[in-house]
């Protein structure tokens, strides 16, 4: 049983020689540097295998239903983002930032749900349709999830989980929103091959977390000194 | 309390430049706050010095994450009550924690459940709860000698002691 004499013992002993240390980024320049990178890999990426749907731009111009989908979804991708960076930093209040982040979800599964049930945003068709969005979706949102993972325990996440569950939820929306604008516009579609890799990513996300949990406790994590 | 705060993030600033003098003043000082708030949470236990250390420990391992421009208490406390809760979810039973709860028995006739009943966090247990946590991890007995004090199955107090460290974590939490 340890006494307060081994405390003191203790404080000189990480007081000696502390090295001085760069603090990290603050979470809104981490997320906002990680989101611009996450963007433009999953648009290159997608440019890459084939290109966009014929008329988006028009859509997204002229459309408002469909400019709503594309804000929603792009907006709750920033606050996950965020959220998820903020939650690595002990002290900081992340619940307005998530509930604002699944409130923007939820409308933008919504839209979709609405769109199945009565009128869809844009006409259906199959114009654009590509073979594996699936895989293109769930594939193109595993290295920044990864990055994500490294970043924010370079920090000091207290709820490892719910850290990455918030990054799994921004790294699977960004290719899903920009699979509205790559593929097919049919509701049933987006929400089965395109919400759905997004959703395997949260999962994804969590699982790797406990594994890493597990298996690396005791381990210094990346940053610390 | 605002000058003491700002007098522990000039240290902490102090200490991410490499100032060995001013981070030790800043932990000595965070050593007496940490004993102190752990004392009146769970009241004396035989590993309160140990979760104080942990505390130090994770707060020099998080160091770097510490923003000058932002409140220190909100930062520290946060490591703190997340520390604490793992330590005491984590700790197994050792032999002198198990000598200390026979030197706790023959110090006062009442139960020694009672002398941890002064801490806040654990007074807001129901009594199941608290009592398997206190036997398990606070005086060290196995979950097989924690079932047979309080005559309930193995598979029963391991339960309890999960229930009981969630519940101690949203009361903690619910503090900020």
């Amino acid at each position: 049983m340890r006494n307060s004499a081994d405390t003191d013992a203790l404080v000189e002993s990480l007081s000696r020689g502390v090295r001085a240390v760069a603090p990290v980024w603050s979470p809104a320049a981490a997320s906002g540097t990680w989101l611009i990178l996450e963007t433009a890999f999953v648009c290159a990426l997608t440019i890459t295998i084939a290109p966009l749907r014929e008329g988006w731009f028009e859509q997204f111009t002229t459309v408002p239903m469909f400019t709503l989908e594309m804000l929603t979804g792009t907006i709750a991708m920033v606050l996950f983002a965020v959220a998820s960076f903020r939650s690595a930093v002990p002290g900081l209040d992340t619940r307005l930032l998530t509930l604002a982040a699944m409130a923007m979800t939820g409308l933008w599964l919504a839209s979709f749900v609405v769109g199945l049930l009565t009128t869809p945003a844009l006409e259906l068709g199959m114009a654009g349709k590509r073979d594996h969005c699936v895989w293109e979706t769930f594939l193109y949102a595993l290295p920044p999830l990864c990055v994500a993972a490294i970043l924010t325990r370079r920090r000091l996440p207290l709820h490892t989980k719910r850290t990455a569950a918030l990054a799994g939820l921004s790294a699977g929306l960004a290719p899903a929103v920009v699979m509205q604008i790559a593929c097919m516009y049919e509701p049933w579609h987006i929400l089965v091959h395109h919400v759905g890799p997004a959703a395997a990513i949260i999962a994804v996300a969590v699982v790797g977390t406990m594994l890493v949990d597990r298996y690396c406790a005791g381990s210094p994590r990346p940053g610390q000194t | 309390m605002e000058e003491e705060q700002q007098r522990w993030s000039q240290w902490m600033m102090a200490a991410q430049r490499g100032d060995e003098a001013a981070y030790e003043r800043l932990l000595r000082e965070l050593a007496v706050v940490i004993r102190a708030f752990v004392l009146s949470r769970f009241g004396a236990f035989s590993a309160l010095e140990d979760t104080v250390q942990e505390c130090l420990i994770a707060i020099h391992n998080g160091r770097h994450t510490y923003d000058g421009a932002r409140p220190i208490r909100p930062w520290l406390f946060a490591i703190v009550r997340n520390r604490i809760v793992d330590v005491l979810r984590q700790r197994r039973a050792y032999t002198t924690a198990i000598d200390d709860y026979e030197g706790v028995l023959r110090a006062t006739p009442s139960d020694p459940i009672d002398i941890i009943n002064q801490g806040q966090i654990l007074a807001k247990l129901d009594r199941p709860y608290r009592q398997a946590f206190a036997l398990t991890k606070l005086f060290g007995l196995s979950v097989a000698e924690s079932a047979t004090r309080l005559g309930v199955s193995e598979s029963v107090i391991k339960v309890r002691v999960f229930r009981a460290v969630r519940m101690m974590r949203r009361h903690l939490q619910a503090e900020t």
